[in-house]
């Protein structure tokens, strides 16, 4: 495992663990809207979006947050890790096929 | 049979994690790995919970003192019918937040009740997770209400040491209320997203804005007296047989941290004795 993966790992679950607790209490103007977000996604579109299009590592990044987001919502386990893999597949499919953007990873 | 994906890897890994999902969900093992998870990340968890709580009011002064204002003077309004309406219910709201003030207030020698600290909270299925569990005997059911005598849910799920408590505003949540005292009496219903609405209310019962629902001993789910919230905007039309209303819950999810957890009632006022000869004769008569 690389050093790469275990910040991915580290970022990931800080930030499962902030959306629990940190946003879910965060009130800024015009309300409460901060405890819907949900910043795991966001982060692993944006991995997928910036990683080079014939790596997979963002699969592996879906999974892993998909895993803890799992742990910490009280829905039917799986259903993160589905929504974030079908989240990637729909990325990876959109950058192969309509888009050029930079890669860093 | 020609399988779409020739690397037979991709199905071992698939099959792997919808053993792995079904393990987790219809098996003891899932229970016992969130309460793992739960335990062992408790600590920076409730450091993040109590740190949103503190930025979160921080943040909102700085960018909305005009907003803060107008709120606080709305809620003193809101205080103020309260006290109007009903004085034993704005007398537990002045008295509220703090555990020994709310033990001076009689919640204790009414019902058995455990303390718990809320640890997070998951808005998509308007739940929290409190900090006690089956080792404390909680039990799936309970009500959890505030230091205020304000009910916040029930609980829906309990690990070890870690329960989900379902929110009054939860979509699986409904339970008889009164309004007013016991002018009228209805069913709130959850809505999700922090709503709740009252309904079966006959449309020639008189009911105003502002007016407080109570919980009402009838469904059995929550004890009599506890504040659910106040009467919002009231819909009546010439069609329905009830008029609804939407309700403004009293509970300010933001700021609920300490909760009380209703294992039970307390009967003080019957002497064990005739308590046992009660039960005695009930046994004889049988």
């Amino acid at each position: 495992m690389t050093l790469k993966s275990v910040f991915i790992i580290i970022i990931l679950f800080l930030s499962a663990l902030i959306q629990a607790s940190f946003l879910s209490r965060f009130s800024l103007i015009g309300g409460t809207w901060l405890r819907y977000a949900n910043i795991v996604l966001l982060l692993v579109v944006l991995f997928g979006l910036f990683e080079r299009r014939q790596k997979k590592a963002s699969f592996a990044a879906a999974v892993f947050g998909g895993l803890v987001l799992d742990l910490y919502s009280e829905t039917f386990f799986g259903l993160w890790i589905s929504v974030l893999l079908a989240a990637t597949l729909f990325t990876k499919i959109v950058i192969r096929k309509y888009v050029r953007i930079p890669t860093f990873w | 049979m020609k399988l779409p994906i020739k690397n037979l890897n991709i199905y071992a890994v698939f099959a792997a994690g919808l053993v792995f999902a079904a393990a987790m969900n219809f098996t003891q093992v899932g229970p016992a790995v969130k309460n793992g998870v739960y335990g062992s990340t408790r600590p920076l968890q409730k450091m993040t919970w109590d740190l949103g709580a503190t930025i979160s009011g921080g943040v909102q002064n700085i960018f909305s003192i005009q907003n803060a204002i107008r709120e606080n003077q709305d809620l003193r309004g809101r205080i103020d019918r309260l006290l109007a309406d009903n004085s034993r219910i704005a007398e537990l709201e002045k008295e509220n937040a703090a555990l020994k003030e709310a033990l001076g207030l009689g919640l204790d020698k009414e019902y058995d009740l455990r303390m718990a600290e809320t640890v997070g909270m998951d808005m998509m299925a308007d739940s929290l997770m409190i900090d006690k569990g089956a080792d404390d005997m909680i039990e799936a059911g309970f009500p959890v209400v505030t230091s205020g005598k304000v009910v916040v849910g029930r609980v829906s799920k309990v690990y070890d040491n870690f329960s989900k408590v379902d929110l009054i505003t939860n979509k699986n949540v409904t339970f008889d209320v009164n309004v007013s005292g016991n002018a009228a009496s209805g069913l709130a219903k959850g809505l999700g997203g922090i709503k709740l609405m009252l309904d079966l209310i006959p449309k020639d019962v008189e009911i105003g804005q502002g007016n407080p629902v109570t919980t009402s001993a009838m469904g059995g789910i929550f004890p009599e007296g506890f504040l659910v919230g106040t009467v919002d905007e009231i819909n009546k039309n010439d069609v329905e047989i009830f008029q609804t209303a939407a309700i403004n819950p009293a509970f300010e999810i933001s700021k609920v941290r300490e909760v009380f957890i209703v294992i039970g009632y307390k009967f003080e006022d019957i002497p064990a004795s005739n308590a046992d000869k009660d039960s005695k004769s009930a046994i004889d008569s049988q």
